[in-house]
C-alpha cells in the first residue's frame, strides 16, 4: 500500500499560522510508487456525519469530498477504485496523525468537462460505511470487537483504535455472551437452502449488531472508532489509555454524574421488540413485556454494581398500537389506550410536568405522548436534547389491579460475602401520575373531547417496590402503613424522598407526585443469613390501584382506601363499561447497588453534606469501631450497615444467631471520632426497626412467596 | 514618441467605424481558486479562460446612415481587428458579434453612437 496522490494546504489559519494538512489518496493494490501531488481546490477536504438525528444510531457514519485541480483528465480514471477498499483516503496533520480516515468511493461524482483546469470533486466514504461493502469473513463467527478492528485495519495504511465505555467490559462479555455470538456464529449464518452457503453479513452489518446489542453508538474520530455511550463515565482505549470523556464528548451531552452510570434507562434504551435467540428453531422472539429482556440482558457484578448490557434499537413501543391490546375510544364512540405496558426512553431535558389546558390530555416536556384525536396514546416517542434519560411507562388499570411494570433480575448470581455487611441501595426519580378517561356521552360536540377525556380522575393508586434476593422479598415498611404485620406474606413499599410512604394519587386535577427521588433513593439491608451465598437479585416495580385491606394509610387523615373499589372500568351512558384508567410512570436514573463493607465511594454520597451514608472507602475505621463495640446478649455480631440520621448520628442494625434484629445507635460528629452507645440491648425482639435519616423502618420479611397471595392481591401478568 | 489616441484603430469587416471617438479594448482572463501548501490566510488561484470585449463611440452623421441602421447592428457577427495605425505589423484580428448599440442624442450637441463587441474565440 503506497501513496498514490497527495494533496496538501493549509487549515485554520488562526495565530497567524496555519496548519499543514495533506489529504492521502493510498493505492492498496501498488507497492511502490511516488505521491503525485495535486493542487488542491479552495476546499479541498470536507466531511461530514450522516444526517440522522438520532444521537444513538447504532453506526454513525462519516462521508465527506475531496476536491482537486484538474488539470489531465487521466488522473480520473487512474484515482477511481475498482474495489471499495482500493483507494484509502487519510487526512493527515505535520505529525503524520490520522485526523480522518476513510475511503475513495466509486460512487457517481460530478466531472465539469471543461477545457481549462476545472475543481474535481470526488467523494470518500467513512471507515463504518466503506465497511458495507467488505464481508464479514470470520468463519468461525464474531470473536471480538477487537478482533474485527484487525480485519479493517487491513484495509488500512494505519491500525485504528478502539474506544469504549469502561463499564463495557468489552471483551469479557464477549467470551461469555453467547446470544451474540451465536447470533454471528457461522452456523446461524448458514443460509437453510443452500446449505455449507454462509449468508454474506458485511463488516458493517456485523458492527452494527454489535452496537445494538451492546447498546453503543460506533463514531468515528481521528481515524479511530469509538463506541458511545452516553451515560459512560469513563472510556478506555484498546491502546491501553483510559479516555475521559471531558475530552471526546462526541456527543456533546457534557459529563454525566455517577448517579446516571450505568443507569436504568440505559437498559431499555435499545430494546427492541424482536431478538434473535439463537436458541430454538424459531430464530426470532417477540419480546412482549418488559421483564423478558432480562433473558436477553446478561447482567455483570462488576465493581459492586450492576451492569446492564443491553441491546438493540431505541425503544418505541413494545406493543403495537393495534388490535387486542387496545381498549377505549377510538374516535367519537370508543376509547382506544393501549392495554399492555408502553415504554418510551428518550432524553429528556427535565421530565417536568405540565398540563397546557389548549391541549387535549397531557403533555410532558419535551415529547411525551400525548393523547391524540384518536383516542390513542401516541407511544412513539423522541429524544430531545439535554437531561437525562428517562423511561416513560404507561400502565392501564382494572379495578384493584397491581400491574407490573418492570422486573429487573441480575443473571449472574450476586455472592453475599462475609465481609458484605451489605446493603441493597435503589435509586431512581420517578414521577408517577394517574389519569382517568371518561366516556363522552353521546350527542356531545366535538368541543368537549378534552373534557370528557380528562373527566375521570384517580381516586387512588401508587407505584410500589419490590426487592428479592433469593428467596426473600425486602422492602422497608413505613410506619405510616400500620395494617402491615410481620406475618404478611407479601411486600411492596412506595418510597419518597428515603421515607416509605404509600404513594398515593389524589383525586384533584393535578394527580402527579414524586417518588423515590434519586438520591439517597432507598436502602434495604441484608440478612445475615444471605452471607457466603450466592444469590439472584430482583428489583421488581409495580404499579396499580391498592387493596383496600392489604394497603391503608394514616396520613394526614385521609383514608385513601375508603372506596376501597375503584373502578378502572367506566360506564358509559348506556350501561358499557371500559377500561380507561392509566398510571404513568417516568423513570430516570434508575441504579441498584450493593453496599459494601469497604466498597466503592459511589455507593454514597458525601457524608458532610449530611445526605446518606453506607461503608465507603474508610468505613473499615469506623466499621471496626461499631462491630467490637456492639454487643448484644449473644455477644459480638455482624452489623448490616450504617445510616446517617439527620442529627448526624449513625444506626446501624445488627443481627443475633437466630436472625433477630437488633439496631444500635452511634453518635458520631466525624468519621474519626466516632463513638457508640449501644441501645436495646435487653429488648431483644424480632423484626425490630432501623432508623435511617430518622425514620424508623421495619426490618425486612423472610421466606416470602409473593404468589400466595395472588387471589387478594390480584398480580397482574402481562401478556 | 507615445502611442496616439487616433492611432488605434477598430476595424469591422476591415472597415474602420466613420467619425470614430474612441475605442476600448478589454481582454479578461478568469481565475481558479486553489488551496495552498503554503499559506492558508490569503487566496491562491490559477489561470483560466480568457475573454475579450470592445466598445467604440461615434459621432452620427445626419445625411449618412439611418439611425434605425444603427440599431439594427447587434446580433450580427464581424471580423474585428485591432490595429495601430503607425505600426502595419501590430495587428490582431478576431470575431466577435456586437452586443449593444447606444445612440444618444443631447440639445446642443451631436447625436452619438456606440458599439459593444463580445469576442468569441481567440484574438490573435
Amino acid at each position: 500500500m503506497v501513496i498514490k496522490y497527495q494533496i496538501k494546504f493549509v487549515s485554520l489559519p488562526h495565530d497567524g499560522n496555519g496548519e499543514l494538512l495533506t489529504v492521502n489518496i493510498y493505492d492498496a493494490t501498488a507497492t511502490t510508487g511516488t505521491p503525485v501531488q495535486l493542487t488542491g481546490s479552495a476546499s479541498p477536504f470536507s466531511t461530514s456525519g450522516s444526517d440522522d438525528s438520532d444521537f444513538y444510531t447504532p453506526i454513525r457514519s462519516q462521508s465527506g469530498y475531496i476536491r482537486f485541480i484538474c488539470k489531465d483528465e487521466s488522473v480520473i480514471s487512474d484515482i477511481m477504485p475498482e474495489r471499495a477498499t482500493d483507494r484509502p483516503v487519510t487526512l493527515t496533520d505535520a505529525s503524520g496523525a490520522v485526523r480522518w480516515a476513510g475511503f475513495l468511493s466509486g460512487e457517481q461524482y460530478s466531472q465539469p468537462w471543461e477545457p481549462t483546469p476545472y475543481s474535481l470533486q470526488l467523494p470518500v466514504k467513512g471507515l463504518l460505511s466503506t465497511m458495507a461493502g467488505v464481508e464479514f469473513t470470520q468463519a468461525d463467527g464474531f470473536t471480538s470487537v477487537v478482533s474485527l478492528m484487525s480485519t479493517i485495519a487491513q484495509y488500512l495504511p494505519y491500525t485504528p483504535r478502539i474506544i469504549y465505555p469502561k463499564s463495557m467490559a468489552i471483551d469479557k462479555v464477549l467470551v461469555s455472551n453467547d446470544n451474540f455470538r451465536e447470533f454471528l456464529s457461522k452456523e446461524e449464518r448458514k443460509d437453510q437452502n443452500t446449505e455449507n452457503i454462509y449468508s454474506a453479513d458485511s463488516i458493517e452489518t456485523v458492527f452494527e449488531e454489535f452496537c445494538k446489542y451492546f447498546g453503543v453508538s460506533a463514531h468515528e474520530y481521528h481515524g479511530d472508532i469509538y463506541l458511545i455511550a452516553h451515560d459512560a463515565t469513563e472510556y478506555l482505549c484498546s491502546d491501553g489509555r483510559t479516555v475521559a470523556p471531558v475530552t471526546h464528548d462526541l456527543l456533546g451531552l457534557g459529563i454525566v454524574g455517577a448517579s446516571n452510570k450505568k443507569s436504568f434507562s440505559k437498559f431499555y434504551r435499545y430494546v427492541r421488540g424482536e431478538f434473535d435467540t439463537g436458541s430454538d428453531d424459531d430464530k426470532a422472539k417477540t419480546v412482549m413485556e418488559l421483564n423478558e429482556f432480562s433473558e436477553y440482558l446478561p447482567v455483570n457484578n462488576q465493581s459492586n454494581e450492576f451492569i446492564f448490557y443491553d441491546a438493540a434499537e431505541p425503544l418505541t413501543c413494545l406493543i403495537p398500537n393495534t388490535g387486542d391490546h387496545y381498549t377505549g375510544r377510538i374516535g367519537n364512540d370508543d376509547y382506544a389506550f393501549p392495554k399492555m405496558l408502553c415504554g418510551i426512553i428518550y432524553r429528556n431535558g427535565s421530565a417536568s410536568y405540565y398540563d397546557p389546558s389548549s391541549v387535549i390530555g397531557i403533555i410532558f416536556h419535551g415529547s411525551y405522548p400525548y393523547y391524540n384525536e384518536s383516542g390513542a396514546h401516541n407511544v412513539t416517542g423522541q429524544r430531545s436534547s439535554g437531561g437525562a434519560d428517562m423511561l416513560q411507562i404507561s400502565t392501564p388499570l382494572s379495578a384493584n389491579e397491581i400491574k407490573k411494570v418492570f422486573t429487573i433480575k441480575s443473571l449472574q448470581d450476586i455472592k453475599i460475602t462475609k465481609s458484605e455487611r451489605s446493603l441493597i441501595n435503589i435509586q431512581m426519580s420517578l414521577r408517577a401520575l394517574g389519569e382517568r378517561y371518561s366516556k363522552k356521552p353521546s350527542g356531545s360536540s366535538d368541543d368537549d373531547d378534552e373534557k370528557y377525556a380528562r373527566e375521570g380522575k384517580i381516586d387512588n393508586g401508587g407505584v410500589y417496590l419490590s426487592i428479592k434476593v433469593g428467596d426473600l422479598y425486602l422492602t422497608e415498611i413505613s410506619t405510616d402503613k400500620y395494617s402491615w404485620s410481620s406475618t404478611e406474606s407479601y411486600i411492596m413499599c412506595p418510597v419518597s424522598n428515603g421515607t416509605p410512604i404509600f404513594n398515593y394519587l389524589r383525586t384533584d386535577k393535578d394527580v402527579k407526585t414524586s417518588v423515590f427521588v434519586e438520591d439517597p433513593g432507598i436502602l434495604v439491608s441484608l440478612p445475615d443469613s444471605l452471607r457466603n451465598k450466592l444469590v439472584p437479585i430482583e428489583v421488581g416495580l409495580w404499579s396499580g390501584i391498592c387493596h383496600p385491606v392489604k394497603w391503608s394509610t394514616k396520613d394526614s387523615g385521609l383514608d385513601i382506601f375508603g372506596n376501597p373499589t375503584l373502578p378502572g372500568v367506566l360506564t358509559d351512558d348506556k350501561g358499557n363499561d371500559f377500561d380507561a384508567t392509566f398510571i404513568h410512570l417516568i423513570v430516570t436514573n434508575f441504579k441498584i447497588s450493593i453496599a459494601y463493607e469497604g466498597g466503592t465511594q459511589t455507593i454514597g454520597t458525601d457524608l458532610d453534606q449530611n445526605v446518606y451514608i453506607v461503608p465507603n472507602d474508610n468505613a473499615s475505621t469506623y466499621k471496626y469501631d461499631v462491630s467490637s463495640t456492639i454487643t448484644t446478649r449473644r455477644g459480638i455480631q455482624h452489623g448490616t450497615g450504617l445510616a446517617l440520621n439527620d442529627d448526624l448520628s449513625y444506626c446501624a442494625t445488627t443481627y443475633d444467631l437466630d436472625g433477630c434484629k437488633r439496631r444500635a445507635a452511634m453518635v458520631a460528629k466525624n468519621r474519626e471520632m466516632l463513638t457508640v452507645a449501644v441501645e436495646n440491648n435487653t429488648a431483644i425482639a424480632p423484626f425490630d426497626t432501623i432508623a435511617w435519616h430518622g425514620k424508623i423502618y421495619s426490618p425486612l420479611a423472610d421466606n416470602i412467596d409473593w404468589h400466595d397471595n395472588e387471589n387478594e392481591l390480584k398480580l397482574i401478568n402481562i401478556d | 514618441m507615445k502611442h496616439q489616441g487616433k492611432d488605434l484603430l477598430i476595424l469591422l469587416n476591415d472597415v474602420a467605424i466613420a467619425n470614430s471617438k474612441s475605442c476600448d479594448i478589454n481582454m479578461d482572463c478568469e481565475v481558479i481558486e486553489t488551496s495552498s501548501p503554503d499559506d492558508g490566510d490569503t487566496k491562491h488561484f490559477i489561470p483560466g479562460r480568457k475573454s475579450w470585449k470592445v466598445t467604440t463611440s461615434y459621432l452620427v452623421e445626419a445625411d449618412g446612415t439611418p439611425i434605425k441602421s444603427h440599431l439594427s447592428v447587434p446580433g450580427k457577427v464581424f471580423t474585428i481587428k485591432v490595429k495601430s495605425r503607425e505600426l502595419s505589423d501590430d495587428v490582431m484580428t478576431g470575431h466577435a458579434i456586437c452586443t449593444n448599440c447606444k445612440i444618444t442624442g443631447t440639445k446642443g450637441n451631436l447625436t452619438q453612437g456606440s458599439f459593444t463587441f463580445q469576442g468569441t474565440g481567440a484574438l490573435k
